[in-house]
């Protein structure tokens, strides 16, 4: 009994003194100083030294896009510095290509700051913003992907480019699959599928980007497409974090968000465009048509967009009247595996296929029009393969990449 | 002393006798630069932290360490494996705040090892080792010295061979860790040879 209550104290003692002389010895050497960070030759901020850059800014209200909450693994923060700053880590090496480590590309999330730095960032960084919305609608537009509306505080707007995305931030959450609404169209699918029996948790706060699927001039409403990201069949792992939690949102809850962010924007108003879409790469898409259709700019859009059955296509209507009321406006459907009731008369297969015996060959044009895609990953990789063996310049392909 | 030292680097080497700290061995070693950082920052740690754990083990420790408190027939060596992490830990978290302070190029040199180190049980091993081998205060110096040297010297010449396999081709089956692993078995039997003289 005595060694076990000297031992309590002595590791006891032993530890909260190696803590003490570690917080003193920090204290001492490395006192609070400030320092400044040049941003963009125009601002310059206060930064705490020893503070990260991602933290530093964000406490500005400078807000860097960041999937991984600092862990360095998604790569999106980056910044250029031009002064100070060290060499570049090993942590960073990952996600940087050399030209970028050579161009003084960094991670804001790895680099700490110690003496004063300048770095730019894009531009619309800075016109980047942050608010709390609350949930107006969220339906289902097929069996895995849900539509939601937020609304932003009042007296707020919102201004974008058509082809942005915006930063989802959730709580720290746990949700049941059963506890999800699911409508009476695909109960049956959500059965087969069997998947009342996920769960998901996160015990931190989760950032995902997700694009704007509404039209540039409402400035009051964000309208995002999500897709329930689900794990591979007979595997144990967890459904995808963010989708679960934005799928088991209701009216009136709340909603963090922060943007816009993106390049994914009209490039160009007079060449011809040709959009290439599936899944919930509708969004950005159909943000950029209805910008275009509305400002007359007299371009001719094809859009093509690819889905694997009828209940996996939406706003068919929508688009389809545009296309009527529209003549610089064409749209086609491909379906890669229409089901057998579903009397399917337009074109079948897979959409870089379709794009290819459709538009590209004996296109003399093809290669003077500029190329928008967003979709899966799988689907972009052909299109892009496709586009580049038809001999279309690399420098007219636009793509959103989903991958994080 | 001397003695100490040599069989430390060589025939007791940690990495290649013992295959202590492989996870950061294996991870660490695909360029000699990076490889010699953290060896650097091995050998630094490993001096200050084996005499340490000797002074914190003989007067807290270990049987009858307490009587200078006036507390007899006391033997406390089982809480050894905690209070070693808990200096090492310490102690790497000390020398980050100094070399953060005092050598900002050292810093960002080996700073990215350092918690990596805090881990790593070839640090703790040899802390073991120590007491096991009932070393005094100066020998535990020699001994730290030399087993961080010993660790060092393994991981670089493994840094170096892998840097120069990255050029040849490799069958499939073999590449990356299969082929890493084989090529440990093999200088750790050139290893062993010092310790037949």
């Amino acid at each position: 009994m005595n060694t076990i209550i000297l031992a309590t104290i002595i590791i006891t003692t032993l530890v909260v003194f190696l803590s003490l002389l570690v917080q003193q010895i920090r204290r001492a050497l490395l006192p609070d100083r400030l320092v400044s960070v040049m941003v963009n030759h125009s601002r310059k901020l206060p930064a705490h030294a020893g503070s990260k850059l991602l933290d530093a800014l964000a406490s500005e209200n400078i807000l860097l896009p960041s999937g991984c909450a600092g862990a360095g693994t998604c790569g999106l923060c980056k910044v250029t510095v031009t002064a100070g700053g060290g060499s570049v880590l090993p942590t960073e090496r990952g996600r940087l290509s050399d030209t970028e480590c050579e161009r003084g590309v960094r991670l804001a999330c790895q680099l700490t700051v110690r003496d004063d730095l300048e770095i730019t960032v894009a531009e619309e960084v800075f016109t980047a913003q942050h608010w709390n919305c609350t949930v107006t609608s969220s339906k289902y537009l097929s069996p895995l992907i849900k539509e939601i509306t937020l609304e932003l505080p009042a007296d707020a707007e919102f201004y974008f480019d058509a082809g942005a995305y915006v930063q989802v931030t959730t709580p720290p959450f746990a949700c049941k699959f059963s506890d999800f609404h699911v409508d009476d169209r695909y109960r049956e699918q959500w059965q087969q599928m069997n998947l009342s029996r996920l769960t998901v948790h996160s015990d931190v706060a989760e950032t995902r980007a997700y694009s704007i699927a509404n039209h540039t001039q409402d400035k009051r409403h964000i309208v995002l497409l999500i897709r329930l990201a689900l794990p591979p069949q007979s595997t144990d792992l967890p459904p995808g974090k963010v989708s679960s939690w934005l799928f088991s949102l209701q009216n009136n809850d709340q909603v963090e968000i922060s943007g816009p962010f993106g390049d994914f924007t009209v490039h160009d108003h007079r060449r011809p465009m040709v959009l290439i879409g599936g899944g919930v790469g509708m969004a950005p898409l159909r943000a950029i048509i209805h910008q275009q259709v509305r400002d007359n700019t007299n371009q001719d859009i094809r859009f093509f967009y690819g889905a694997r059955s009828l209940t996996d296509l939406f706003f068919q209507k929508e688009f389809d009247q545009l296309a009527q009321n529209n003549k610089h406006f064409t749209w086609t459907v491909a379906l890669s595996e229409p089901a057998t009731n579903d009397q399917w008369s337009g074109e079948r297969g897979f959409i870089h296929d379709v794009v290819r015996q459709q538009f590209i060959d004996g296109n003399p044009q093809a290669d003077q029009c500029d190329y928008y895609l967003c979709g899966p990953p799988l689907m972009l990789k052909a299109v892009i393969t496709m586009l580049k063996q038809a001999g279309i310049d690399e420098a007219h392909i636009y793509s959103d990449n989903f991958e994080i | 002393m001397i003695d100490i030292i040599i069989s430390a680097i060589f025939s007791d080497n940690l990495a290649l006798s013992f295959f202590l700290g492989m996870c950061t061995f294996m991870a660490v070693s695909s360029r000699v630069e990076t490889a010699a950082g953290l060896g650097v920052a091995i050998i630094v740690v490993q001096t200050i932290t084996v005499p340490l754990n000797n002074l914190v083990f003989h007067t807290l420790l270990s049987e009858n360490a307490l009587q200078w408190a006036g507390i007899a027939n006391q033997d406390l060596s089982f809480l050894k494996l905690i209070a070693f992490i808990g200096i090492i830990a310490a102690m790497v978290q000390i020398l980050e705040v100094v070399l953060d302070r005092f050598s900002p190029a050292l810093y960002s040199a080996l700073g990215v090892f350092l918690p990596l180190i805090t881990v790593n049980c070839a640090i703790l091993g040899a802390s073991l080792f120590m007491v096991e081998r009932h070393y005094n205060f100066t020998e535990s110096i020699a001994y730290g010295f030399g087993s961080g040297v010993g660790w060092a010297l393994a991981v670089v010449l493994f840094a170096a061979i892998r840097e120069r396999l990255n050029q040849q081709r490799i069958p499939d089956g073999l590449r990356g860790l299969g082929l890493a692993f084989i090529i440990t078995g093999l200088i750790s039997m050139g290893f062993s040879a010092f310790t037949l003289s």
